[in-house]
């Protein structure tokens, strides 16, 4: 059990707590029935109380030397989460311009090849294919229609 | 009952596809639960998006069948390659494992497709049984009921789901919170929608849900990318021969009974639906010395138990929509998707529905036992597929499903959020089950207690007039009350059970 991890997730709980109880503020509120902010309301500051009681608990079990920091320095594979955060970031922006089947393979290519995929038959084929098959099965056997961008209507 | 039943077989068998639907449904489960990293978890919430536009029972069967197949699934790695695709499948490790050393795996894979598919078939008669009797109870139930039952769920699961009960609360209270994002139930007031029109509805349960179970523990499994994958050969697989199947049959009925009970409470779910009948069974044996190093018996207990132990999770999640655990949990929201409301009035409203669940998960049963011995030929292939392939192609499936239901680029970022979310709570000990649960169950509770007090005039009596209200009062109390002491029971006995049979 990690005290100082707990400490800074209890404060983002304390903030998010205070962002939605200063929202609820302007609700209107009715004096007869429980009104629109009530439940909300309530919510936050249970959360809050929480932790507050999750501070004060980690605090009490405070000792330095058990307690490694969260990240000493990213790791390979955080590094790689990263990585993928970014891209699909990105994904959902070119999404809509490049249309689902180039966005898809790019993703796919660009991950495997940063995971360290290093077979260029696999690297081509598999981003290839899984880009068409699920464009596929999505837009053409569940009716999904995905965004086609600039290969608009070659599958008509 | 049994009239219900028989016109669900009759729904079924009169449209061919449902058996398709069954026949994919398993067959994916099996897949996806072998697979290690990939959980029948995490195959229910990217399945999702795919029953939009199912009529409920047809959706609802192909979301339980990969959960009946990813449960079964996860004990072929642990045979093959002593890693359980699934936490469930834990306990086969150490019986499966040494039968492959001793090169008698087709044996190991025999028992164990056997043992699930019988233990699926019995636990499905206590469900049907025990459904019916909850339900009928639970239709006395008004909005002061419903709210309290609300409550009652997330306070139970918010109780056990971890370690610390403190920070189940949190996850559970953080859960109700984002749910309220969105117009307010009761009068249509846009709240924390921060002008963004795509937050009107509030979070979409969908990519709420990818992001939390799918995306999250991707993450994970990118953290731990480099772990070198250990090689499987294909195996032959058959049915174990009769004789052996007279030894096992009194192990897996003993053990079915377990794994349902066990299933059914809310919390401990398949992974002690499987240590706990496997621990019986080697208290009972002549042999207990066996056990650990090759008992057909060891690998029959786990994997009835935890089949078992999988269906009796949908009691309780059908009949009052508390789920026991993950995988319900994300079951629990495809019902909700599915314009399903569980609970009582469920089987009051729709038992056409039900029933025809019914009966396709009895065909699912055997489905379980065809595919699970024609598929396990092929997987010592498929497990050892590169994580560096199958997690990006994972990932682009979460994102094509986050999208799915919505048409709604914007949804994608919000599985992303989600999924960003639940790897750090993971990481620091909290558990997302509350979360989703919270973020189900909010409007329902948000609304059933507006309406209670507006039918009471703002007066909390409503929530104490009758005796059925109390116990639901004191139910919450006494499962926060004990919920430390219990969870801390359970970790110790599961703790033991591994210590156990790693020995």
């Amino acid at each position: 059990m990690n005290s100082k991890s707990d400490i800074i997730a209890a404060i983002f709980f304390i903030f998010l707590g205070l962002i939605f109880f200063w929202n609820s503020k302007s609700f209107p509120d009715s004096t007869r029935e429980i009104g629109v902010g009530a439940f909300p309301r309530l919510l936050a500051g249970l959360l809050i109380i929480l932790s507050i009681v999750l501070i004060i608990n980690a605090i009490k079990n405070f000792t330095l030397s058990k307690n490694p920091p969260l990240f000493k320095e990213f790791t390979k594979g955080q590094k790689f989460i990263l990585v993928v955060i970014f891209a699909l970031i990105i994904y959902i922006k070119i999404l809509e311009p490049l249309g689902f089947i180039l966005s898809s393979f790019l993703l796919l290519l660009t991950l495997m090849f940063i995971f360290g995929e290093k077979r260029k038959v696999i690297l081509l084929f598999v981003p290839i294919g899984f880009s068409i098959i699920l464009y596929v099965v999505f837009s053409k056997l569940a009716m999904v229609s995905l965004p086609e961008g600039i290969f608009e209507n070659i599958f008509f | 009952m049994i009239g219900y039943l028989l016109e669900g077989f009759i729904i079924v068998f009169s449209h061919p596809f449902n058996m398709v639907v069954i026949i994919i449904g398993v067959g994916l489960g099996i897949i996806i639960g072998a697979m290690p990293g990939l959980t029948a978890t995490m195959g229910i919430a990217i399945a999702l998006p795919l029953t939009f536009g199912m009529p409920p029972e047809v959706g609802l069967t192909l979301l339980i069948s990969i959960f009946i197949g990813g449960i079964h699934g996860g004990g072929i790695p642990a045979i093959l390659i002593k890693t359980p695709g699934t936490p469930a499948s834990a306990a086969t490790i150490a019986d499966g494992f040494a039968l492959t050393q001793k090169g008698e795996a087709s044996m190991a894979l025999g028992v164990h497709v056997f043992s699930s598919s019988a233990g699926s078939f019995l636990s499905t008669i206590i469900l049907v049984f025990a459904c019916a009797l909850i339900a009928e109870f639970a239709l006395k139930f008004g909005a002061a009921e419903y709210f309290l039952l609300a409550i009652l769920g997330l306070t139970i699961i918010s109780a056990i789901s971890t370690e610390s009960t403190l920070k189940g609360l949190i996850a559970g209270v953080l859960g109700l919170l984002l749910s309220t994002c969105g117009l307010d139930p009761i009068v249509g007031y846009p709240r924390f929608t921060f002008n963004n029109y795509n937050l009107m509805e509030g979070f979409s349960l969908v990519p709420a849900l990818i992001g939390l179970f799918a995306i999250s523990q991707i993450f994970y499994e990118i953290e731990n990318i480099d772990v070198p994958i250990v090689k499987a050969k294909d195996i032959k697989t058959k049915l174990p021969d009769f004789s052996i199947i007279k030894k096992i049959i009194p192990t897996i009925i003993r053990s079915t009974v377990i794994g349902n009970i066990i299933g059914a409470i809310p919390g401990p779910g398949a992974v002690l639906g499987a240590f706990i009948p496997y621990q019986n069974e080697k208290r009972l044996s002549k042999h207990p010395e066996k056990f650990g190093y090759g008992a057909i018996e060891g690998i029959a207990a786990a994997e009835a138990g935890n089949n078992a132990a999988a269906i009796g999770a949908l009691i309780p999640t059908l009949t009052l929509g508390i789920p026991g655990e993950a995988a319900t949990a994300v079951l629990l929201g495809g019902l909700m998707i599915l314009g399903l409301r569980p609970g009582p009035l469920l089987f009051k409203s729709n038992p056409e529905i039900v029933y025809a669940v019914f009966a396709s998960i009895f065909i699912a049963c055997f489905v379980l036992l065809i595919e699970g011995l024609i598929l396990a030929r092929y997987m010592g292939k498929l497990i050892t597929i590169s994580k560096k392939i199958l997690l990006p192609v994972i990932l682009l499936l979460c994102v094509v499903g986050a999208f799915a239901i919505r048409r709604s680029i914007f949804d994608i970022g919000i599985a992303l959020i989600f999924g960003i979310l639940g790897y750090f709570l993971q990481k620091i000990n909290f558990s997302v089950v509350p979360v989703l649960l919270g973020l189900i169950l909010g409007p329902i509770a948000e609304s059933n207690l507006r309406r209670a007090l507006i039918i009471s005039r703002g007066s909390l009596i409503i929530f104490f007039n009758n005796w059925l209200d109390v116990s639901l009062i004191l139910l919450g109390i006494l499962s926060l009350i004990f919920g430390i002491r219990l969870s801390n029971s359970l970790k110790k006995i599961s703790k033991e059970s591994t210590a156990q049979t790693n020995e």
